[in-house]
């Protein structure tokens, strides 16, 4: 007799079919496969201990550049931009000369520098084994225009010695010299060890392309002994994300911020609602004076000011995220969420079906749980959706305000470092626009599907 | 009851778009109505009467499709005409509608008086006074008198909306009223004190009716001429007189059996199945595959709508014999 | 064999309406001095309008409200302050059918578990007996194939299915006492019988004491012995239903057995009589006998609250008439 309005309880297939023939619903799922694979991606590849533990030492990505632009970051420059060359060199053991006390070999390796702007570094990293004393290395180049240029002359200090040649103020000076001297012409330019090396002298600041070579004139003092080198050209960029302050690559952080920051928002939203929903149900279905202190407590807490609380905790704690979802949680546990699914409750507390379980013998527990929130859970779960991407946005800010644990890589502590060392003063920009991004892709996602299901839930929104 | 005619609809249909598919909720209806006559619209949920009566009065929800047909008023089509001059000069002036549930429908915060005298001043640009004035006097025609006319609907029980709702259709002075369930909601009492009502304003004011409604048994209190619906079609249309002792269609046998009456000794029955979707209807006659008598021809063709005397039709194989 | 089923006794259920934090309590009337009682084996039909206070009145006897005033006894217990913790015994005596088969049906619950809550809830059998209730159960008001219906939630079937559904679930303990409130009255008029002949044939098989609450006359002859009248919360007439049929006693009886639109082509040239006006305000009802202000035959001695008089043999009723 009368038209019902179904609410509806569609399996998960039935609504998944529903949202893609939404365009903004494919949208959101594409969104979140792609953060789907890369969290699969990243939790494989990069596994946490490990990767925290790289990320926290200060010596894990010495070989990387410092403060470098993604590789495609060459797209607004317009120039090739060098990327790192790492040459390494062995000391093989049948290629050694034998002249008395000293041994001799020479390692040489060749590399093809074709790119337009010089490299930023030039280190060579030596691992050595000696049992009286350590190995002399004479560290040469060969420009493609024949030149062969002595480096240093450099014995090692310790069984790992890193040689800072870029840095090195002595090679300057002879190279700057040296420089004046090919173009009589002058200047107009400094000249660093990097552009010394690779200048094509023409007069401008121009890079001789071709190959070079890298030699290295070593002598060991005992036949036994055993050395490898690592030489770094160091390139302008790195990575699909760049690195940053501390050379360390910023698509570790970037790909582990996903599932960190989206297992913190989903933790939050979920536990939340969660809370809300049997606090709601509790309040809704006793009524009486239970209902009433609730609803007094909710109102408090509504009032409570958030974020200064959140920043005095900081003053006295940094806390971990983990931590932090906890505090979140408590502090959002009588939130307003519980005003509006308490009047949903008030409304299915009166359905006939609460009356006929009271009598055949349900008990208020078994009411509560069985029967009422899960007829209200559908239409609490749009809002479950769409308040992920809130939480992933406090967690940010509040990162930005300095209260996270900066051993963690979430994207908000990726900006906070980024803002700390002056990102946008320096024209680092993608340091903050790549995680930047990110965080607003999650919000469109996340908002875009808890739209959508909320147009399947709530019928009266569909359009015909 | 005048012999004159003034309402003919002929072939009138209209279909529903929805996700699912088009529903054919109206189906070639054809029947006529004479001035102070009393056609009674029976049929059960779903079987298109209420659509029926919002498309006679031209109020289609937004997804409305292929509305075709004649609706003839004093030999004029209405349904051709266009919105405007259709709202000016024929919803609410020569036709009124009273909604299922209308009386939990009147604006709260109006007084009940004033809701009465609104069609007055919207549409005919009436003085306001003149209007109240109006609006009283039609109150008082259906028993609300003086002091309760400026009271607000909150204040009012359940059979006195449903009096102020009939006052706001009678004060255009229509021809034609449309009651779309009047009397669901209300109980026994007050329904037969309606249902009085309504007979005391045919009687003084010559009204025509269409009255809907799923009740077989209330039909006799204003009916002059029933006509049944079954999936979006009439499958009967009868005078009163016969109607009850003497159907023809087989749906209507079988409503009657199933209907119980406080006097009589009668055998219940009920009708099997349920009644079909509207997306994809049964081919041949739409009850074929409940009816207990069906044949081959019932599955694949559809009846045509048999004469069976002067004012007598059904839509059945079975009522071909029936011819005078 | 005449064992007493139930026993009311001058029951009152006063609702608390309150108007405000410091004012005074006001209360409505809802059910104001009812008694009465029946036998194990009978049926009875309680009839009235809205605002007659017949569901509030089958719904205490449920213990769904406490009662304000009086007694309920059941079986010979006393069961009207019992707290919830005493009355398990008695849910499982007792079951509700209601109106809206819709509404009476947990939405996410499938038809099988909707089934097997009572007996779950109750403690009834294992996993593999509770199987067998419920097929059984579901063959008996004829949702068959079984295994078609089991799994399906009540949004994938039709109305008259439904309260299918709601009947069984209320006889799958076999309780002693059922209420049905208005069991049909969202059906459409061909299902009804259907559904009606159902509950019949459950009462009759299982002996199952029932409690028809309705509005509609005219189908309370297929099932009820009894016939009682309810109007403005207390009831002004009682008799076996053969005898209150053919000899209504009170004049709203009468009015509504009058008001009963029955198919007959005349009626639309009658005006029926009918008592004007509407049922008294339950907050502030009439001191005296709650129908003098509507009645035909009022008297000057309707201003005082009649007694209820047992006029016949098993014929109560409430009326200064019959003084």
């Amino acid at each position: 007799m009368k038209n019902q309005e179904i609410i509806s309880e569609y399996s998960f297939r039935g609504i998944l079919k529903e949202v893609l023939s939404y365009k903004s619903g494919v949208a959101a799922l594409v969104i979140l496969i792609f953060f789907g694979v890369m969290i699969l991606y990243t939790v494989i590849r990069f596994p946490y201990g490990e990767t925290i533990g790289l990320w926290n030492s200060s010596t894990a990505f010495l070989k990387n550049p410092r403060n470098a632009p993604p590789v495609w970051w060459s797209i607004f420059t317009g120039k090739k931009d060098p990327r790192n060359i790492e040459l390494k060199f062995n000391v093989d053991k049948s290629n050694i000369t034998d002249e008395g006390n000293i041994f001799k070999t020479e390692l040489k390796k060749d590399f093809l520098y074709d790119y337009d702007d010089f490299p930023t570094e030039l280190n060579i990293f030596f691992n050595a084994r000696y049992r009286k004393d350590p190995p002399l290395v004479k560290i040469y180049l060969v420009r493609p225009d024949g030149d062969k240029i002595l480096l240093k002359e450099h014995t090692l200090r310790s069984e790992e010695d890193v040689l800072y040649l870029s840095n090195d103020f002595s090679l300057e000076n002879r190279l700057d010299s040296q420089v004046r001297a090919k173009i009589p012409s002058g200047i107009d330019f400094s000249v660093t060890v990097t552009r010394g090396l690779f200048l094509k002298y023409s007069g401008k600041l121009d890079v001789l392309k071709g190959n070079y070579s890298l030699i290295l004139d070593v002598e060991l003092n005992d036949a036994n002994d055993e050395l490898t080198a690592d030489a770094v050209v160091y390139g302008k960029v790195y990575g699909i994300a760049g690195t940053d302050h501390l050379r360390r690559p910023i698509h570790i952080a970037l790909l582990w911020g996903a599932p960190l920051d989206l297992s913190f928002g989903l933790g939050a939203s979920l536990s939340i609602t969660l809370l809300h929903l049997i606090i709601a149900t509790i309040s809704g279905w006793y009524g009486g004076w239970v209902d009433s202190l609730i609803q007094r407590f909710t109102e408090i807490y509504m009032v409570l000011p958030f974020l200064p609380i959140m920043i005095m905790i900081s003053l006295f704690y940094k806390l971990n995220l983990w931590s932090l979802l906890a505090v979140v949680v408590l502090l959002s546990m009588f939130g307003f969420g519980i005003k509006t699914t308490r009047a949903l409750v008030l409304q299915v507390k009166t359905l006939p079906y609460i009356e006929a379980a009271q009598v055949y013998g349900a008990s208020n527990w078994r009411i509560i749980f069985l029967y009422i929130i899960p007829k209200i859970l559908p239409p609490v779960i749009p809002s479950l959706v769409a308040s992920v991407p809130v939480y992933v946005f406090l967690e940010a800010i509040l990162a930005l305000f300095g209260v996270l644990d900066p051993t963690q890589p979430t994207w908000g502590m990726v900006i906070e470092e980024a803002f700390n060392n002056g990102a946008l003063y320096k024209g680092y920009f993608y340091w903050v626009l790549i995680p930047s991004s990110l965080l607003i892709l999650t919000a469109i996602s996340f908002s875009l599907l808890g739209f959508i299901l909320d147009r399947i839930v709530n019928p009266k929104l569909k359009e015909l | 009851m005048d012999d004159k005619l003034l309402l003919k609809v002929k072939d009138f249909s209209l279909s529903y778009r929805t996700r699912k598919g088009d529903v054919e909720a109206v189906n070639r209806v054809n029947f006529d109505l004479k001035k102070g006559e009393t056609l009674a619209v029976v049929g059960e949920s779903g079987c298109g009467k209420s659509s029926l009566a919002r498309g006679l009065i031209r109020l289609f929800p937004r997804n409305v499709k292929n509305v075709r047909g004649e609706i003839l008023l004093n030999d004029r089509d209405i349904l051709s005409l266009d919105e405007e001059t259709f709202r000016k000069e024929i919803r609410w002036k020569e036709m009124a509608m009273v909604f299922q549930g209308a009386m939990n429908s009147l604006n709260p915060v109006l007084k009940v008086v004033f809701q009465v005298a609104e069609p007055l001043i919207v549409h005919y640009d009436t003085d306001k006074n003149l209007a109240f004035e109006r609006a009283k006097e039609v109150l008082g025609m259906v028993g609300i008198s003086g002091a309760f006319a400026e009271r607000y609907p909150f204040e009012l029980s359940g059979g006195m909306k449903q009096r102020v709702i009939i006052a706001m259709a009678l004060i255009t002075n229509p021809k034609i009223i449309l009651l779309d369930e009047p009397t669901s909601a209300l109980d026994i009492i007050t329904q037969e004190n309606i249902m009085n009502l309504l007979k005391m304003l045919k009687k003084e004011l010559n009204l025509s009716y269409i009255f809907i409604t799923h009740d077989i048994a209330l039909t006799s209190e204003l009916a002059d001429k029933m006509a049944v619906m079954y999936a979006g079609e009439i499958v009967e249309l009868s005078p009163v007189e016969n109607f009850y002792s003497n159907p023809a269609h087989i749906y209507t046998r079988l409503l009657l059996d199933s209907v119980p009456t406080l006097r009589g000794e009668k055998k219940l029955k009920s009708i099997p199945g349920s009644p079909p979707s509207l997306i994809d209807p049964p081919s041949g006659c739409k009850f074929h595959p409940r009816c207990p008598y069906v044949m081959d021809i019932c599955k694949t063709e559809e009846p045509p709508f048999y004469k069976i005397s002067q004012d007598h039709f059904s839509r059945c194989y079975l009522s071909e014999d029936k011819k005078v | 064999m005449n064992s007493e089923l139930l026993r009311v006794e001058d029951l009152k259920v006063w609702f608390d309406i309150k108007r405000g934090l410091l004012s005074k309590p006001v209360y409505v009337r809802a059910v104001d001095g009812v008694s009465f009682t029946f036998n194990l084996g009978e049926s009875i039909s309680l009839v009235g309008e809205s605002g007659s206070g017949k569901t509030t009145l089958g719904k205490t006897i449920l213990r769904l409200y406490k009662p304000t005033g009086g007694r309920i006894i059941f079986e010979g217990k006393d069961i009207t302050d019992n707290e919830s913790g005493d009355m398990r015994w008695y849910r499982r005596e007792t079951a509700l059918v209601q109106q809206d088969p819709f509404g009476a049906l947990p939405p996410h619950f499938n038809i099988y578990r909707i089934l097997e809550e009572p007996l779950i809830i109750n403690n009834i059998g294992t996993r593999e007996e509770r199987r067998e209730i419920i097929y059984k159960a579901m063959e008996e008001v004829r949702l068959t194939p079984v295994e078609d219906f089991a799994p399906k939630y009540p949004h994938m079937i039709s109305g008259g299915q439904m309260q299918r559904v709601v009947i069984a679930r209320a006889l799958i303990m076999r309780p002693k006492l059922v209420v049905a409130d208005e069991p049909v009255s969202m059906l459409d008029a061909s299902v009804r019988v259907e559904i009606l002949e159902l509950l019949r044939g459950m009462q009759e098989k299982y002996n199952t004491n029932l409690i028809y609450i309705t509005h509609d006359l005219a189908t309370v002859r297929m099932f009820s012995h009894w016939i009682f009248i309810m109007y403005a919360g207390e009831m002004v007439e009682r008799a076996l239903t053969r005898e209150l049929l053919s000899d209504p006693l009170h004049p709203y009886t009468n009015a509504l057995l009058n008001a009963i639109p029955e198919p007959d082509p005349e009626n639309r040239n009658i005006i029926k009589e009918v008592p004007p006006g509407e049922p008294p305000d339950l907050v502030n009802p009439p001191p005296g006998c709650r129908f003098a202000p509507r009645c035909a035959r009022v008297m000057d001695l309707c201003k005082e609250k009649p007694p209820e008089l047992e006029i016949k043999e098993r014929h109560w009723v409430k009326c200064w008439l019959y003084k």
